[in-house]
């Protein structure tokens, strides 16, 4: 065809047929590799990728899961964000709370010894869980941010019943840590005048009526401890 | 989840401010892209790959090859979203070729399309595609067809030659020649 060499040239049909999609595989990544060093074609596949592109309204848009964009930021942005990513991982703490307090301490280890953020301060772990593991609860103490960072892993209060969570050092009264919201995976401000009290202590949580404790000191059953190691 | 795909559009310009952005490795306006384009991305994903999961293995790839390339976005002079649809097609369509590179399974097809636009995106939709769909009503029915199909369902030269009944060489003559007529008219 005379014409076809005139108007687009075998390139440039070619270059067509690429952004199309219909050639084989090996074409495809044969034409894929010209492509890079060829700014001709490359301006006949901009050509054809802008013209055609108003096709796509066609497509209907469709809701991705929520979890690919935590995997994507975990692959790009390396362990901070991969941090971000275990850390709120159900699946990741279930399995771990299985394991022994020792897997927690060297994950707790990872997690806080961020690259660039070289920790001036011990930090704590702990796995508050109750006999029968009905309720399981890891938590990670941050001495510098001052927060403490829970996921609950297993139980949830029953209707009309809320979980707090309860710091106990030597002989001490507890002190609440306020009550745990509904979410599995949540971080509290440790008032700055309970934050020297965590090394050797106690975490604890009981089970007490909606919007916690009512005298100031565990009212219910306590459903799971957990003995505070520093990391 | 509140309905979303009919939510307020953004604007080319938000879209190529936010990649500009992400080209000067700004996290946080990865992450607004992400949440302004990813369902329509998806969607493309979906349509051409035919398996959720495979599309939301695509899609990470996707996004992986966006935050990687914004640099050459600049340089690529493509229109925002143009430039989006075709990182996303052009992965889409690597998977399913390497996947099955000889494959001719067309009658698993999934129609996603049954879903109506509403009047509004389709009014866009119109606007947008007006100029495209003038010049593909240029050509015959049957190859305009083929046109469609192999942009938006990744159909290879193979498929379309099952689907429209014809030999592959002659599928591949024709489409040659409506792609040829298709530039004319495009460069009108």
């Amino acid at each position: 065809m005379s014409d076809e060499r005139k108007t687009a040239g075998p390139d440039g049909v070619l270059a067509a047929e690429y952004v199309l999609g219909v050639l084989p595989h090996a074409e495809r990544q044969a034409f894929a590799a010209r492509l890079e060093n060829d700014p001709v074609l490359q301006e006949e596949v901009r050509f054809w990728s802008e013209k055609l592109s108003p096709l796509a309204s066609e497509v209907e848009p469709a809701e991705p899961p929520a979890t690919v964009l935590g995997s994507v930021e975990s692959r790009l942005f390396g362990s901070a964000a991969g941090k971000a990513g275990w850390w709120s991982s159900l699946a990741f703490w279930r399995g771990l709370a299985v394991a022994s307090l020792a897997a927690l301490v060297v994950v707790a280890v990872y997690a806080v010894n961020l690259p660039g953020t070289a920790p001036s301060k011990p930090a704590f772990v702990a796995e508050i869980a109750g006999e029968s593991g009905a309720v399981t609860l890891i938590a990670l103490y941050e001495p510098d941010t001052g927060l403490l960072k829970l996921n609950r892993t297993e139980g949830a209060p029953l209707t009309g019943r809320d979980f707090e969570l309860w710091l106990i050092g030597g002989g001490d009264n507890p002190i609440s840590l306020g009550v745990l919201p509904a979410a599995n995976r949540t971080e509290i401000t440790v008032p700055e005048t309970m934050r020297g009290r965590f090394a050797g202590a106690v975490l604890a949580v009981s089970d007490e009526p909606e919007g916690g404790s009512p005298t100031g000191q565990p009212t219910g059953a306590v459903l799971a401890t957990g003995a505070v190691a520093e990391i | 989840m509140g309905p979303r795909v009919s939510a307020k559009m953004n604007t080319p310009e938000e879209i190529n401010e936010l990649i500009a952005r992400v080209a000067l490795g700004d996290r946080d306006a990865f992450r607004r892209l992400y949440r302004a384009t990813s369902a329509k991305l998806f969607g493309i994903c979906l349509r051409i790959l035919r398996d959720r999961g495979e599309a939301e293995d695509a899609l990470q790839e996707v996004y992986v090859k966006i935050w990687q390339n914004a640099k050459s976005y600049a340089t690529d002079r493509y229109s925002p979203m143009s430039w989006l649809i075709a990182i996303a097609r052009n992965h889409a369509i690597d998977r399913i070729r390497a996947k099955r590179p000889a494959a001719a399974d067309i009658d698993d097809a999934i129609d996603v399309s049954d879903g109506a636009l509403d009047p509004e995106q389709a009014a866009v939709a119109r606007s947008e595609s007006h100029r495209i769909d003038n010049c593909l009503d240029e050509l015959e029915e049957m190859r305009a067809n083929a046109v469609r199909g192999a942009y938006l369902d990744g159909y290879s030269y193979l498929e379309l030659a099952e689907r429209h009944g014809v030999p592959l060489n002659t599928m591949r003559t024709w489409l040659r020649r409506s792609l040829i007529k298709l530039k004319e008219c495009l460069e009108r």
